[in-house]
């Protein structure tokens, strides 16, 4: 270690401290909902912000738990985030990869209508009235369908197939390979870190979804937790505006630890998807493939 | 390269074949609008109940309630009609109902909170709901007559709907009660004594607890959205006509003189000095805190204080309504209802079928089902003792009962007779109902105020408070409201003098 300059190990040290702030301001608020949703209601209201509870206390778990609300939502939102994760990857790589092939008769117009579609939207009600003509009203398939791709991802998944040598699709035709057999052989398994990459984005949307489910769907048994989570977080609050709008008797609204441990309940799973889709940010997967 | 041009050829025709196929198909089936929602499949007789109703309702729990609600099971066997609910969260209501409104698959009952919105205005003048006003007459519990309510729910002078009536004036002080019989003092009926109280709770020591840790007034962010303690200085609710237009509240000497008070409040550290960013008063009276709060006088009583009771079982809340101010007693009225439910005409396609629905909400307005959403079943949610109704599992009833009373008519905010608190309350609201003071804006519309009117009261509140602080002096404030004339305070005084005219000549 000696042979590298103070100025440099300096450089090093003060690099750590900075990320090491930065961590801990982007860690601490979640620790404080964490343990905020440990602690007993009364202490949390004496003291306001608790890092470390001094007693531990289930009860804002078991309040949450007690009714199947929160277990059935927090399925449907699993549910709709798998499902239509590997939908949106399905249908995604299938277009990217038609459109980065350069002899796709009339690519230049396609690729034109899907970039105009990012522009311009159609609006709630148009795209209401769209999703209800389907007949998709009311069920899972307006959640995942409608959003099946999106465009961004799509060009940029178009581009990183296109930058794939062709020496290797050639190579995998004259062994015989089909199109198909291109794109799930040989094209895929090395876009893993692209497509671990838009796995993430589009789970992390699915499992926020919260307006669509409002809107497209009347049954509240199918509605995702961030429905439910929204509902107990503002009401915990003291509701919109004063609470005796709403004249409810004996309702004292949800204390603060039962909001808290709601959003871990509907954080965590989604949270530890990420350690999981890690290992596939892995680069130099093309190395050795082409040779000369 | 031969078989390259091929599959070319090919993909090229399927592309054209495919795109055809698309257009024929949105062309095809043409608008859906035809799908009605279950309109209660009206019977042949013609007293005959409907079978069925569907309603569009918000529910503000954390769950909606279920279909085999005991409440529900009731008043379908009471009035022989099923609801069908489309339970939405109060969080997500406004939304939904504006895209419910141009999706044209409406229930036949639509519950609208907001119904002055833009979206809602246009809606109602294009003819899209029955003008429910003439017919209401013929229903003995859905006839209104209180004419400064119906104007506030009308839209250009008609009544599209029933409204969910409420009590008016519902605001009054909240005061620790054993804080005062600990210092030996009554309850404050000036505006003078409640200063004189104030004081006392700050330097008393009031809690008798050896520190001087107590604080007077409880406010928070929103104390200051409701007028009460203006109206209790003789300051208009909100608006008030004079000289031939309409000036609001904030541009009047007693406005002025109610934001001086409390400005020596907060400089005399009578206040909790947070107040503009403190989420709610409820918090500082649960904690043992503050002692005097200005919000609704039903809060005493509907377990907003469970928390404070729990650690200290001493602890009385008490309440009043008004305080008498240099105009005398005055009290700032309600709209008098919150929410209306409309019956939008694609849904309710005939008069009959009008009138049917009217005949229902009459039947669940009456007093046996009022008592039902209000107490619940004897016996699962409360016992009769001495005549008076006394809760028996007051959770039970909020989880199963409460949630269905937004279905009610009216609401009387009544805790029942069987404490004296829960009668002093009813005594309360009578008075207040005496000495309200009603925002004459209510039933108009203003196109500017819609547009900007959150902007412009921002003008205000934060000059409000500035001047609380004591940041601001009198010149600063008038500044303030100068610049909420330009920024379209004018337009907003021109557009409201004129509909108010229209409407009042």
């Amino acid at each position: 270690m000696s042979d590298r300059s103070f100025g440099s190990r300096l450089f090093d040290i003060l690099n750590a401290a900075m990320l090491l702030i930065v961590a801990m301001i982007t860690v601490i608020p979640f620790l404080f909902i964490v343990s905020g949703s440990l602690t007993p209601a009364e202490e949390l209201l004496r003291k306001g912000v608790v890092l470390i509870p001094s007693e531990l206390s289930l009860d804002a778990y078991r309040y949450i738990f007690s009714t199947d609300a929160l277990v059935r939502s927090l399925l449907v939102t699993i549910y709709i985030t798998a499902v239509g994760t590997l939908v949106n990857l399905f249908f995604t790589s299938l277009t990217a990869y038609g459109l980065a092939r350069r002899d796709l008769y009339g690519r230049r117009a396609l690729m034109l209508m899907i970039i105009f579609t990012m522009l311009f939207n159609g609006g709630i009600i148009p795209t209401f009235l769209v999703v209800k003509a389907f007949g998709l009203l009311d069920s899972y398939n307006s959640l995942i369908i409608p959003t099946a791709i999106s465009a961004f991802n799509l060009i940029i998944l178009k581009n990183f197939f296109q930058q794939l040598p062709d020496g290797l699709e050639e190579a995998a035709k004259i062994d015989g390979c089909n199109d198909f057999g291109i794109l799930f052989r040989i094209v895929l398994p090395l876009s893993t870190p692209a497509l671990a990459t838009f796995a993430l984005f589009y789970a992390v949307g699915h499992w926020n979804t919260f307006f669509s489910a409002i809107l497209y769907i009347n049954d509240s048994a199918k509605w995702p937790i961030q429905v439910l989570l929204r509902q107990v977080v503002i009401m915990s609050q003291g509701g919109i505006g004063d609470s005796t709008q709403f004249h409810e008797q004996f309702i004292a609204p949800p204390p603060q630890t039962v909001s808290m441990a709601v959003i871990v309940v509907s954080t965590l799973p989604i949270l530890l998807v990420y350690p999981f889709l890690q290992k596939h940010f892995t680069k130099g997967l093309l190395l050795g493939s082409i040779k000369g | 390269m031969e078989t390259h041009k091929k599959k070319n050829n090919l993909m090229f025709r399927s592309i054209i074949v495919l795109l055809l196929l698309a257009m024929t198909a949105g062309c095809g089936s043409g608008p859906s609008g035809g799908s009605q929602p279950n309109a209660g499949e009206g019977s042949e007789a013609d007293d005959a109940p409907l079978k069925e109703i569907t309603v569009m309702n918000q529910y503000t729990t954390p769950e909606p309630p279920k279909p085999d609600n005991v409440a529900l099971v009731e008043m379908e066997k009471y009035t022989g009609t099923k609801l069908n609910i489309t339970w939405v969260p109060s969080t997500a209501y406004n939304d939904k109902v504006n895209v419910t409104l141009t999706s044209s698959s409406l229930p036949q009952v639509l519950m609208v909170i907001d119904h002055k919105s833009p979206t809602m205005v246009s809606s109602v003048r294009s003819g899209m709901f029955w003008e429910v006003g003439p017919y209401l007459k013929d229903y003995p519990n859905l006839n209104r007559n209180n004419p400064e309510v119906i104007k506030n729910a009308s839209i250009d002078g008609k009544l599209y709907g029933i409204y969910r009536g409420r009590v008016l004036g519902r605001y009054g002080l909240l005061y620790r009660k054993d804080w005062l019989d600990n210092l030996g003092l009554k309850e404050p009926e000036t505006i003078d004594e409640f200063y004189e109280m104030l004081k006392a709770f700050v330097h008393q020591d009031p809690d008798k607890n050896g520190k001087n840790d107590t604080i007077g007034l409880a406010m928070d962010k929103s104390t200051l959205d409701f007028k009460d303690v203006f109206t209790w200085f003789g300051a208009p609710n909100g608006w008030e006509y004079k000289d031939g237009k309409l000036t609001p509240d904030f541009m009047t000497p007693e406005y002025l003189d109610a934001l001086n008070f409390l400005r020596k409040l907060y400089q005399e550290h009578l206040v909790n000095s947070d107040f503009p960013v403190t989420q709610s008063y409820k918090d500082l009276i649960n904690k043992g805190m503050a002692g005097a709060a200005i919000s609704c006088m039903c809060h005493a009583l509907d377990g907003s204080f469970n928390t404070l009771a729990k650690a200290n079982p001493d602890a009385v809340v008490d309440f009043t309504n008004a305080l008498k101010g240099p105009k005398g007693e005055r009290a700032a009225a309600g709209a008098g209802f919150l929410g209306m439910f409309m019956f939008p005409k694609t849904s309710v396609k005939s008069e009959a079928e009008l009138k049917k629905i009217l005949a229902y909400f009459d039947k669940i307005s009456d007093e046996k089902m009022s008592f039902l959403l209000d107490w619940g079943i004897e016996g699962r949610h409360h016992k009769i003792e001495n005549g008076n109704p006394v809760f028996i599992d007051a959770k039970l009833f909020g989880d199963e009962i409460n949630p269905i009373k937004q279905m009610k008519t009216w609401d009387g905010s009544s805790y029942g007779t069987a404490t004296p608190l829960a009668r002093k309350l009813l005594d309360m609201y009578a008075e207040n109902d005496k000495i309200v003071v009603h925002d004459p804006t209510l039933p108009l519309i203003s196109n500017t105020f819609s547009e900007r009117g959150n902007d412009l009261k921002k003008i205000i509140s934060d000059a409000q408070i500035k001047y609380i602080f004591g940041e601001i002096d009198a010149d600063g404030w008038n500044a303030a409201i100068e610049q909420w004339k330009k920024q379209g305070g004018d337009k907003v005084i021109e557009e409201y003098t004129e509909e108010y005219n229209k409407l009042n000549k």
